[in-house]
């Protein structure tokens, strides 16, 4: 390295253009396994490790008027100049404008201790590795009801240094673990045989969330379901979803309370509206951020621009108490930064899933979604259906279903959510950025049950 | 090809980097009985965006070694950025360590041998690869690969980048008004473009190659309300892949006035015709995804079973191909999407049928799941980027062009639906379901748009789904390469879109999909 991360601080504070900066210092180290049924045992297909570190700045700087300043963000090199690189993002700086805003000028600070990462993987990846990976191989070779197809582990820990010119300097640490599990079902009908397969995924941050045995149990459980699956008639639904479409539903939501949203001129709720405008059928709905749960996807103190971070209630009995207010856009619209991170806290329902169930006489419970595309603006989503139960109250039985499309919208659909009052968490990482403050995590129903959702096939 | 195009060279910083790897690979190959190669990456990108509050520039670069050792039975990779000489070193040592720690295997053996450059070049290459490669290579022989340009984008300052976009913005508030909208209505605009500067090096012991890409992409954006609406544009060359055409940003803005009074599609079973974006993403979900051949070792793709039976699984037009040696995209000069000279395990580029009128062909591999399945390599070899796994992804998967015009399509379909704009879609190899997503619409009543849009039942997107066979079966007429005219076409390839691609949930590429317009009947949107 030709310069210290103090060389970087050093320069960007000395120079009379830039107003204010950030550094963010990241190193992950990753290992990967791949597994795959190589006569009738789980073989190792690929065998990974990964390092890799990077040092990024954003620095502001002056414009003419003060309503305007310059910004640029880019990805710095130890091994290049520095005095070179720091020119490179004056000169991005000088080309563009966006309106002026500022750190906090005071760092308004916590005791709190909140556990973001998994000490064995951090210190001992390795060893996690072994030892988990003799789990599969021994699972994926006792199948008894479907055929092991493959498997994936992924173990990172993601280090990241967050500094700011106010003096702000906050390290924080993550680990990942992503594992899936993949069986093949097969019927006999007629005189050829019908397969299919179902893919069980899990995103967590520590070993005691993984729970290997039901993930692979499920898969296998699930790809014997789904060879006896038929289409679902079209027609509308009482549809009972699971938690990890809700998590993926009201973060998509989260939009409509920003105040990005308002500074963007896109459709976006104020304080006080009524979240659903429909008149509530339902259990109310009732939102909250708590970046306090230890051990979530987004398990954090601070946001990037250095805001302290609070448990906050979005929604109250359906209605709007607080908005989604980053210093950034607080600034633009004269508001004060709030809470912009965080698990999703969604309170449990009354009923249990079997009351749920039985609270119509046919309920669909969709157990995976092919992909659920959710529109962040009209707060729609759609899907083919890959795994569903249509379960029947007037005959006791329950039929596996595949195939066809569901489209809902929170809007439309649900004012007559009932929640349910079994919890659960759910979280997920964005890992096409494998940034490590993308994470999205959800604690709240396991089941919830919104009605008239149309289906086709 | 145009005369006036000039290649892409090898960075000097490549140059050097190549330098300090070459000596490595010895020490990689000392392990008896193993295959080892060394691949580099160095991927410089520059954002630009405008939208109606400010503009940005971002710079970012990933560049990356990954060291490989395969042993016959496991593909091992050390990943690193530190390209320091030590830590080079230190990286192959930990990977020795590693695959000399592994235990023994009682699975059967697959082991590797490097083809050489004879092996390598007695199959048919496209005239752009075989062009580049000297006579006589040897493995010391660096040869480079760089896509043609005509104009280079690295000459522009980001004042002229960002000035092209903000120009962009004033022309759509000039063409607004054509469109049935004032400059008010557009309540959201935002313009980005891509440049990147793609470097990768392929060391094993038969071959050292290296290629320099330039890949462009355009975005128009605009929103009124709560519709959104998009024009896209891009490529692997010059300055001339970023071109929107004026009636190109007027279609989008009528669009986007006629999203404004869309009307909620009935669920149901309707004749519809895709524009090359959506038959491209109905070929990728439908036998792309199935037809990777690391999703046919892991015993996860009902194609492998269909390709050793050979069962029909679509009609005379279900024929569809990847390629990645897609250096001329339809009518215009410049390379498709998902192209490049070799993989990113150095395998060079060859166009592949892999579902030929119905009938599957072997599937496309990358080095291991060629070894598991005992087919031929492809060159399918791709990873997110140096600190991800290498799986067999796709490059550009089209549908072979048909000989219809799309007016007479359009004739042939009568009543139904045109669907011009893609919302994603997602594949299901085993169960052999598929999802294609349609961002909206447009009414056609006896062959003539009505201007009726019609988004999903729920006010969302459209879901086409189906069993694919079934939906391959429903092909009914497929367009000319150049839709607008009877004249024969001049292209080779159908125009292919810029897209990107996860495999299942995760491990993003940029992937091209295109082809001719499809029409089909029976088709179930909800």
């Amino acid at each position: 390295m030709n310069w210290t991360i103090d060389d970087l601080k050093n320069d960007l504070s000395a120079h009379t253009q830039i107003t204010q900066w950030r550094i963010i210092e990241k190193k992950t180290n990753r290992k990967e396994r791949y597994f795959l049924n190589d006569q009738d045992q789980a073989a190792l297909d690929q065998d990974r490790s990964s390092k890799s570190s990077e040092i990024r700045i954003e620095v502001f700087t002056k414009k003419n008027s003060d309503k305007l300043q310059g910004q640029a963000k880019l990805k710095l090199f130890p091994r290049q100049p520095l005095k070179e690189q720091i020119d490179h993002a004056l000169d991005i700086a000088e080309q563009v404008e966006v309106e002026t805003w500022k750190y906090p000028e005071t760092i308004e600070t916590s005791n709190r201790q909140i556990a973001s990462f998994d000490p064995l993987i951090k210190n001992s990846p390795e060893q996690v590795m072994n030892e988990l990976s003799q789990n599969i191989t021994t699972k994926a070779s006792s199948s008894k009801k479907g055929q092991f197809n493959s498997s994936e582990l992924f173990l990172s820990e993601i280090s990241q240094d967050l500094t700011l010119s106010n003096g702000l300097h906050y390290p924080h640490c993550q680990t990942q673990i992503y594992a899936e599990a993949a069986y093949s079902g097969r019927i006999k009908q007629g005189n050829s045989f019908h397969s299919d397969e179902f893919l069980k995924t899990v995103w967590c941050v520590e070993q005691s969330q993984l729970h290997l045995e039901e993930l692979f149990n499920e898969a296998e459980d699930r790809s014997q379901a789904i060879t006896k699956a038929s289409l679902p008639e079209s027609g509308r639904y009482s549809v009972l979803l699971h938690s990890d479409v809700l998590l993926g539903i009201f973060n998509s939501a989260l939009g409509q309370l920003s105040a990005a949203f308002e500074y963007q001129r896109l459709p976006h709720k104020n304080k006080g509206d009524a979240f659903l405008t429909q008149s509530i059928k339902g259990d109310p709905i009732n939102l909250s951020l708590d970046p306090y749960r230890d051990l979530e996807a987004d398990s954090v103190l601070y946001s990037g621009e250095g805001v302290l971070q609070k448990p906050m209630t979005l929604i109250k009995d359906n209605v709007i108490e607080n908005k989604i207010v980053t210093k950034q856009y607080g600034d633009y619209l004269n508001l004060a930064p709030t809470t912009s991170r965080g698990t999703l806290v969604i309170p449990p329902g009354k009923a249990s899933k079997e009351a749920l169930l039985s609270s119509n006489s046919k309920v669909l419970e969709v157990i995976q979604f092919s992909a659920l595309f959710y529109n962040p603006v009209t707060c729609a989503f759609s899907s083919e259906i890959r795994l569903a139960k249509l379960h029947d109250q007037n005959s006791g039985k329950a039929q596996w279903i595949k195939g066809g499309s569901l489209s809902g919208s929170l809007f439309e659909h649900f004012h007559t959510v009932k929640f349910s009052k079994e919890l659960g968490t759910e979280m997920s990482f964005d890992y096409f950025t494998g940034d490590a403050h993308s994470g999205q995590s959800y604690y709240g129903p396991r089941y919830a049950l919104i009605q008239d959702v149309p289906v086709v096939s | 090809m145009n005369n006036q195009s000039t290649r892409a060279e090898l960075s000097k910083e490549s140059q050097a980097i190549l330098k300090q790897l070459k000596p490595l690979l010895p020490r990689l190959n000392q392990l008896e009985g193993t295959y080892a190669s060394i691949y580099y990456e160095s991927k410089s990108k520059t954002t630009d965006a405008v939208d109606l509050k400010k503009s940005t520039i971002t710079h970012d670069r990933v560049q990356g070694v990954v060291f490989r050792i395969y042993d016959g039975f496991t593909l091992f990779e050390e990943a690193t950025d530190e390209l320091g000489r030590d830590d080079l070193e230190s990286s192959v040592d930990q990977l020795l360590k590693r695959v000399r720690s592994q235990k023994g295997s009682s699975q059967t053996p697959r082991p590797y041998i490097a083809p050489t450059w004879d092996e390598r070049l007695k199959v048919t290459l496209d005239p752009e690869i075989r062009s580049q490669i000297p006579n006589n290579p040897t493995p010391e022989t660096l040869v480079h690969f760089g896509i043609r340009y005509q104009k280079n984008p690295f000459l522009l300052t980001d004042a002229k980048r960002l000035q092209s976009l903000k120009d962009l913005m004033t022309k759509l508030n000039t063409l607004s008004p054509l469109a049935g909208l004032s400059p008010d209505d557009l309540t959201y605009i935002q313009i980005r473009q891509l440049l990147a500067r793609e470097e990768s090096i392929f060391i094993d012991q038969e071959v050292t190659l290296s290629q320099t890409l330039f890949r462009l992409f355009r975005s128009v954006a605009v929103m009124s309300g709560s519709e959104k609406n998009q024009a896209l544009a891009g490529g692997l060359g010059g300055s001339e892949c970023w071109e929107i055409s004026d009636e190109e940003l007027i279609e989008m803005l009528t669009d986007l006035q006629r999203l404004t009074e869309h009307e909620k599609l009935t669920p149901g079973h309707y004749r519809v015709l895709f524009s090359p974006s959506l038959s491209g993403v109905l070929a990728h979900e439908a036998f792309g995804h199935s037809q990777e051949g690391d999703t046919c070792a892991r015993g996860r793709s009902k194609a492998w079973d269909l390709y050793q039976s050979q069962t029909t699984v679509g009609n005379q037009h279900a024929t569809i191909l990847n390629n990645p040696a897609l250096f001329e995209n339809g009518d215009s000069s410049f390379a498709a999407w998902g192209s490049y000279f070799f993989d990113e395990e150095g395998w060079l580029s060859q166009e592949q049928e892999i579902l030929s009128q119905g009938k599957l062909q072997r599937p496309m591999t990358h080095l291991t799941s060629s070894l598991r399945l005992n087919v031929p390599r492809s060159a399918n070899g791709k990873r997110e980027n140096f600190s991800h796994g290498v799986y067999t992804r796709q490059t550009n998967t089209y549908f072979s062009a048909g000989k219809s015009t799309l007016r007479e399509l359009l004739d042939q379909l009568k009543d139904g639906y045109l669907a011009t704009h893609a919302a994603g879609g997602m594949e299901d190899p085993k169960g052999m379901g598929i999802q294609v997503g349609i961002a909206y619409l447009k009414e056609v009543k006896d062959g003539q748009l009505t201007g009726r849009v019609f988004k999903g039942p729920s006010g969302g997107d459209i879901q086409m789904t189906g069993y694919t066979p079934d939906v391959l079966n429903s092909i009914i007429g497929k367009s000319k390469i150049s839709p607008h005219t009877k004249d024969q076409d001049r292209a080779k390839h159908p125009f292919n879109e810029v897209g990107g691609c996860g495999k299942y949930h995760k491990e993003f590429v940029y992937a091209g999909c295109g082809g001719p317009y499809l029409l089909m009947e029976n088709i179930t949107l909800g």
